[in-house]
């Protein structure tokens, strides 16, 4: 089934409503923000300096105090949505899957008029889609998406970001769809996106074959993304130290998303990508 | 020890072919991993141990090669037990004394039953041929591994008004490649005409000569009517003497 598939919007749709329901609102120019600006709702006074706008100065408080201030509102602005998918050849297995994760949080955001961009992450970035806005975007986006193809060699986070910095500076929530199986680490690459004040969220996507040693034996091991081998004999033993090496390293993640303050959700493959992303809402995830 | 098929040792050369076609089959499956890096921090723990695997690819290779061997040495049909196990010619003496009864069986038949028990005995690379000597020898069987067409050459011997000739058995006698490493057993009665005179052979009497000496000149066996039946040796084969213990036929019956 591909992602511009009627039967498969329609699916998307109904996340959409569920997306509507639990956020509440149209949601159209409705995303609340913490940033202050031009709005209709007060947030808070601050010290007149110069260059603010003297419109915004509270005249009353100036009669009453002779200092003066300036009112603040909340900045009611459309968000921009990156997401970022992992598209390296350790995602083969996994990129259908990360892809229509990806069509969903992609469609939710069109629909409620937030900016979009789409990249592919591997030794660099790859742009999917260009930042867009507006619900007639959501057949563009799905047809790119649905064209990715993994590409590259390792997965380099800590480029991408670097690259990513470079090609946009506006703040924004930025989702990073991979399985987070990176040889260089994935801290520094994350605490370079938080460090743009971008809002991270990781969503991790793994399947049965990554978590689990099923084979036994003589086998060459050949990385699917360097292409280096190695010749080992893999008994129990050694599988279960590899599934413990796995669950160590996916805590290792879980644990510095949480002191990081970044989001985070694992998934896997079995579970449907509906469930993901309606758990995803009900826990508010994604909202900034 | 000696070798009975040593040709077969030349399957030892099929050892190198195997050999390559090992180094070309033992690439273990290939396995695509996406975790790579996982799996290489747990084999560097176990790199002190690169020694035992280097090791475990040619000794597997040697395992192989050591059985190969082992096949090619069994074809080679080693000999470990020497003149033990040498080939064996059988000879049943089906003259006319054979045909006497001792007890309710005749010797003929104590005689094919003893041939039976000796191929019955045969190790697996032991061969054997089979006669019947009478006034002249006959191959029933040629040398052969092939143990019901002994025992059924030794079934299709029938006894015969024959005397016994010695000479006919230096008929057996050298000139043949295989009689060289072959034990020849006689199966017989001991009634022969000549004994003294018998080649390299190996008598198995069936019965005790002493007794059958005895029971030739027991006054209380008639000196019978089988002296007709039984044919005159002499009559037979009159340029030949005739053998005392053919004489002796007629009392078992």
């Amino acid at each position: 089934m591909t992602l511009t598939d009627p039967a498969f919007i329609r699916r998307l749709e109904s996340l959409y409503l569920l997306a509507r329901k639990i956020l509440g609102g149209s949601l159209q120019s409705d995303r609340r923000s913490t940033k202050k600006g031009a709005g209709i709702t007060f947030a808070d006074y601050a010290q007149y300096s110069l260059g603010d706008d003297y419109r915004s100065i509270d005249w009353r408080v100036y009669a009453k105090f002779e200092s003066l201030l300036i009112k603040l509102f909340e900045l009611e602005e459309d968000a921009t949505i990156y997401l970022l998918v992992d598209g390296s050849p350790s995602m083969a297995s996994k990129h259908t899957y990360a892809k229509q994760l990806a069509a969903a949080l992609g469609y939710i955001a069109l629909n409620t008029l937030d900016r979009l961009a789409v990249y592919g992450l591997a030794d660099r970035l790859q742009p999917l889609f260009e930042p867009a806005r507006g619900r007639n975007q959501v057949i563009p986006f799905l047809r790119s998406l649905d064209a990715a193809q993994t590409f590259g060699g390792n997965t380099d986070l800590n480029a991408c970001a670097r690259e990513f910095e470079a090609r946009h500076r506006r703040k924004g929530l930025v989702c990073v769809i991979s399985d987070f199986l990176l040889p260089g680490g994935y801290e520094e690459g994350l605490s370079r996106l938080q460090w743009h004040k971008h809002e991270v969220f990781c969503l991790q996507t793994l399947d049965d074959n990554d978590l689990r040693c099923e084979w036994k034996g003589d086998v060459t091991l050949e990385c699917v993304e360097t292409g280096r081998s190695e010749r080992v004999t893999i008994s129990p033993r050694e599988a279960k130290l590899y599934e413990d090496a796995m669950a160590e390293w996916n805590l290792g993640l879980k644990q510095t998303c949480a002191r990081r303050g970044l989001g985070f959700l694992s998934t896997s493959t079995n579970v449907s990508f509906e469930s993901v992303i309606t758990d995803l809402l009900r826990r508010g995830g994604l909202v900034t | 020890m000696t070798l009975l098929a040593p040709a077969f040792l030349w399957t030892l050369a099929a050892l190198a072919p195997l050999a390559a076609i090992y180094f070309l089959k033992v690439r273990p499956r290939k396995k695509p991993v996406t975790a790579f890096f996982l799996w290489q921090k747990i084999f560097t723990e176990k790199k002190a141990s690169a020694l035992f695997k280097r090791l475990r690819d040619v000794f597997s290779l040697l395992l192989m090669a050591l059985a190969f061997a082992a096949i090619a040495f069994a074809l080679a049909e080693p000999d470990f037990a020497g003149d033990e196990r040498k080939d064996l010619l059988i000879v049943v003496d089906h003259s006319a004394s054979m045909s006497a009864k001792d007890g309710t069986t005749t010797r003929l038949e104590k005689a094919k039953q003893r041939a039976r028990d000796l191929i019955a005995g045969m190790n697996g690379t032991q061969r054997a041929a089979v006669a019947c000597f009478a006034e002249v020898t006959r191959m029933l069987e040629h040398p052969t591994r092939h143990r019901k067409a002994l025992l059924e050459a030794v079934d299709s011997i029938q006894p015969t008004e024959l005397p016994s000739r010695v000479e006919a058995l230096r008929a057996l006698q050298p000139g043949d490649e295989w009689m060289k490493d072959t034990r020849v057993l006689l199966i017989t009665d001991g009634c022969l005409d000549l004994p003294d005179r018998l080649p390299n052979v190996e008598v198995l009497r069936i019965t005790d000569s002493a007794k059958n000496i005895g029971s030739a000149v027991s006054p209380a066996a008639p000196p019978v009517s089988a002296s007709s039946s039984s044919p005159s040796p002499p009559s037979l084969n009159p340029s030949k003497p005739t053998s005392p213990s053919r004489m002796s036929i007629p009392t078992a019956w």
